[in-house]
């Protein structure tokens, strides 16, 4: 990935090319223009003469436009050129280039100029597994333009190649005979647009609308970035990192087929840029003080598409809200789940949490009315159809054995889930922090029920309920010789006992007894846990501990943002200003872009954040990690109609503004002095 | 894998009669608005008017204004129907063609049922003994 450059436009569109600008595909190199999860050229080659051409410089400072100046020449030393060629591309519903030939010569010159160009129409699922296709691939050429097309039964999907100054358009590409005057130029723009036939229209419809010109693009971002609080610090980095997160949050947006004019995120890109639950209502929880109407689209689209009946290929259950949602070939002809696929156990207690915390800071009581039965049918799922262990406690299990998740918790790969010596549990499978996810669904689920919905005997019932699951879960989960929350149950009431970062996700929840809080956070602070950047996924010492597994021992940034506003839940609000301390540094190391994850080692010893490899860059959760320990360390709560601010932030920050914070308050501003000394966070002294 | 058990000759017109006599029906409780069905077969095409208004549902032959069209063969609308095909799917294939509000739409197929022979959770150990 790391060779070849992204750009996007506000959805699923997006095209990854090489350095200059060319798209040659194959199975090791995924590059090409996708539309809802199919690539719609797999080739696109820019040939001078018959020879291809070398990048000079490449300036991709927009994530929807990237300048490519290309030269003629083998490569490896460069000549003084003769010719010089400027490639603008911009994507919308398709992309548009615009190639500019420049002559240096003082006599004119002749140029064969061809784009090569062709499809194979894969499923984002065949590009990673490399499957066969099994429909009928054809050319035409059509009131000047060269179609590109794909059929399978019904299923159609066609890339048009608009090139109106070309001599010549045949099945494989486009050429231009041009002869340049001395000195002179010569341009010509390019369209290559996706059609997906019906489905698309309406979206297709509002790409249109919004294909502007790059500089109207460049306000719209502009605008976006304004409309969120301005954040003013002594340090600059924090402002970097403030800044490019919002940026990339712009750039993660993603618009559904029934709201194509709403937005809300993804969860990374290129791969996952798609209606993901746990991923678009986490960034949507940490965005929500900065930029609230990701947590409304998010609400809606998530509704729309909750679970109603029982559908064991799609592990769909009434109430249940979905895991990913895909558009491609596979899942059209049903080989894939994802229309959508809801195997998946946090998302649904975590919506009812992202509904009141929306309403909490907007006051938008009108989404939580219209969404009151989606809500009551998020917390019946837990309990009428995901207690699969029958004790009260909310678990997974997959019914699609061919092609459903296996851990449906975030902690998702095959090892995740294990004993202190290594051993894998059986399923069903309750991990702790679904539990906590699960009392707070009600006791919020409660609050709205008394103030929203005028239910009080349901807001009786689900506290009821939560103080019940929470006095059972202190005593089933606790593993006393360690003094800490086992990672998981077995059927049998086993503690699934390795130590892992998901005890600090029971505090931001609020399931954790009082009295158990100190030994926990002494975990969480302690050196086989905290690494100096922050939290591990698994303590060093764990059979499966290793600092570059991926959920065994790796720092995600997005987790230890959850983990610090847990710890200020608790009155721990030193550790958080540590615990933000050490990641927005990991940030800065980054240039303020957060990776998925970093490796586990002690920091004293890289003295650098280590990154995990991962596919997609940048990645929904991380990007509104930084946004989340801001907001964190300001100690910003919203109660009734205020916004309360109780700043306790790390001492490198001297001084740290957040203006214009939104709300039910109208705008608000937050003021705070670092006074914290983070070099010894190990020192349980509490403010408080 | 999909195999076709019952005659199905009947499953259009069970359907829609099921849904205009389950009263108000919670999941279509903030829904409004009219869908009309095209469904088509080799020697007929018929209409079904579908308007829900806040849960209610009503069903009829006669010609109204539509706020969603959709347009598909019978034999896919019994496939719908019955738990075989799942309508979303068939949207992304192209087997089924709507045009207009695509909310509607959306919220309409939570009536169509999960996939056929979906048994659901294995019944939790506590709750098997108490039933038996």
């Amino acid at each position: 990935m790391s060779n070849e450059l992204v750009q996007i436009l506000e959805g699923n569109t997006f095209v990854v090319s090489d350095h200059t600008g060319d798209i040659e595909a194959s199975l090791t190199d995924p590059t090409g223009l996708f539309s809802f999860d199919t690539r719609f050229l797999s080739e696109w080659i820019l040939l001078v003469n018959g020879s291809r051409l070398n990048a000079l410089t490449v300036d991709d400072t927009a994530y929807y436009e990237t300048r490519f100046f290309l030269v003629p020449g083998t490569g490896t030393v460069y000549v003084d050129s003769k010719l010089s060629v400027i490639r603008v591309r911009t994507v919308a519903d398709g992309f548009y280039e615009s190639l500019t030939f420049l002559n240096h010569q003082d006599r004119p010159v002749d140029l064969e100029i061809r784009l090569e160009a062709a499809s194979d129409f894969a499923d984002l699922f065949e590009v990673k597994d490399a499957l066969k296709k099994k429909g009928k691939y054809y050319n035409r050429i059509e009131d000047g333009c060269l179609i590109l097309g794909y059929e399978r039964d019904t299923y159609v999907r066609e890339t048009r190649v608009v090139a109106n100054q070309a001599t010549t358009i045949d099945q494989d590409g486009v050429e231009f005979s041009v002869q340049i005057a001395p000195h002179g130029r010569w341009s010509t723009d390019l369209a290559v647009l996706v059609d997906l036939g019906e489905i698309g229209s309406n979206h297709q419809k509002a790409a249109q609308k919004s294909r502007r010109s790059a500089s109207a693009k460049a306000r719209g971002l502009d605008k976006w970035i304004e409309r969120a609080p301005s954040l003013n610090c002594s340090l600059d980095s924090l402002k970097r990192t403030y800044q490019r997160s919002l940026v990339d949050l712009a750039a993660l947006r993603f618009s559904t087929l029934t709201m194509p004019n709403h937005a809300l995120p993804a969860a990374g890109l290129p791969w996952f840029m798609t209606l993901f639950g746990r991923d678009s209502i986490i960034t949507s929880l940490q965005s929500l003080p900065f930029i609230p109407e990701l947590a409304a689209t998010t609400l809606l689209a998530l509704g729309e598409r909750q679970g109603t009946v029982i559908d064991d290929f799609r592990d769909e259950d009434p109430g249940r809200i979905p895991h990913e949602m895909r558009f491609g070939e596979m899942t059209a002809f049903e080989e894939r789940p994802h229309s959508p696929y809801y195997g998946c156990a946090d998302a649904t207690p975590l919506y009812v949490v992202l509904l009141d915390e929306y309403e909490r800071w907007t006051g938008d009581t009108k989404l939580v009315r219209s969404l009151e039965f989606e809500a009551r049918a998020a917390i019946n799922w837990i309990d009428e159809y995901a207690d699969l262990q029958g004790n009260g406690y909310l678990s997974y299990q997959r019914r699609n054995e061919k092609t459903g998740l296996e851990n449906q918790c975030w902690k998702d790969s095959w090892d995740s889930i294990s004993y202190r010596d290594g051993t894998l549990p059986g399923f069903p499978r309750a991990t702790c922090e679904l539990q906590g996810y699960a009392y707070d669904a009600k006791m919020r689920g409660a609050r709205l029920a008394r103030e929203v919905w005028h239910d009080p005997a349901y807001a009786d019932r689900l506290e009821h309920e939560a103080a019940n699951l929470k006095r059972r879960f202190n005593r089933d989960f606790w593993v006393k010789d360690g003094e800490y929350f086992a990672l998981a149950l077995e059927s049998d009431g086993r503690h699934v006992d390795a130590l892992t970062s998901n005890i600090g996700h029971l505090l931001w929840s609020g399931i954790v007894d009082k009295s158990k809080a100190a030994a926990v956070v002494r975990h969480l602070m302690g050196p086989r846990m905290f690494s100096g950047w922050g939290i591990r996924t698994m303590a060093q010492g764990e059979g499966r501990y290793n600092p570059i597994g991926y959920h065994v021992g790796t720092v995600w940034p997005f987790d230890n943002s959850f983990i610090a506003w847990g710890l200020r839940r608790y009155g721990f609000k030193r550790e958080a200003a540590a615990v933000a301390a050490g990641i927005l540094e990991a940030a800065d190391c980054f240039d303020g872009r957060l990776p998925e994850a970093f490796g586990g080692y002690e920091r004293e010893v890289t003295q650098y954040p280590v990154q995990y490899p991962t596919a997609c860059s940048p990645q929904a959760w991380s990007t509104g990690a930084p946004l989340l320990l801001i907001r964190t360390m300001l100690g910003l709560e919203p109660v009734g109609d205020h916004l309360i601010v109780d700043p306790v932030l790390p001492a490198e920050i001297e001084h740290l503004e957040l203006l214009d914070i939104p709300g039910r308050w109208g705008k608000i501003d937050a003021f705070g002095r670092g006074l914290v000394d983070v070099a010894n966070p190990r020192s349980l002294r509490r403010t408080r | 894998m999909i195999t076709r058990s019952e005659p199905r000759q009947k499953a259009v017109d069970a359907f829609f009669a099921d849904i205009a006599t389950r009263g108000k029906i919670a999941v279509l409780g903030t829904t409004s608005g009219t869908i009309r069905f095209d469904i088509s077969n080799a020697d007929s095409l018929e209409h079904w008017y579908v308007t829900v208004r806040k849960g209610e549902v009503a069903v009829s032959h006669k010609n109204t204004r539509a706020d969603t069209v959709c347009e598909l063969d019978k034999g896919l609308f019994e496939d719908i129907a019955e738990g075989r095909r799942q309508a979303m799917s068939a949207l992304l294939r192209g087997a089924l063609v709507a045009q207009g509000d695509m909310s509607l739409l959306m919220s309409f197929q939570r009536l169509f049922p999960g996939r056929i022979g979906s048994k659901g959770r294995v019944a939790p150990i506590s709750e098997v003994a108490q039933d038996r």
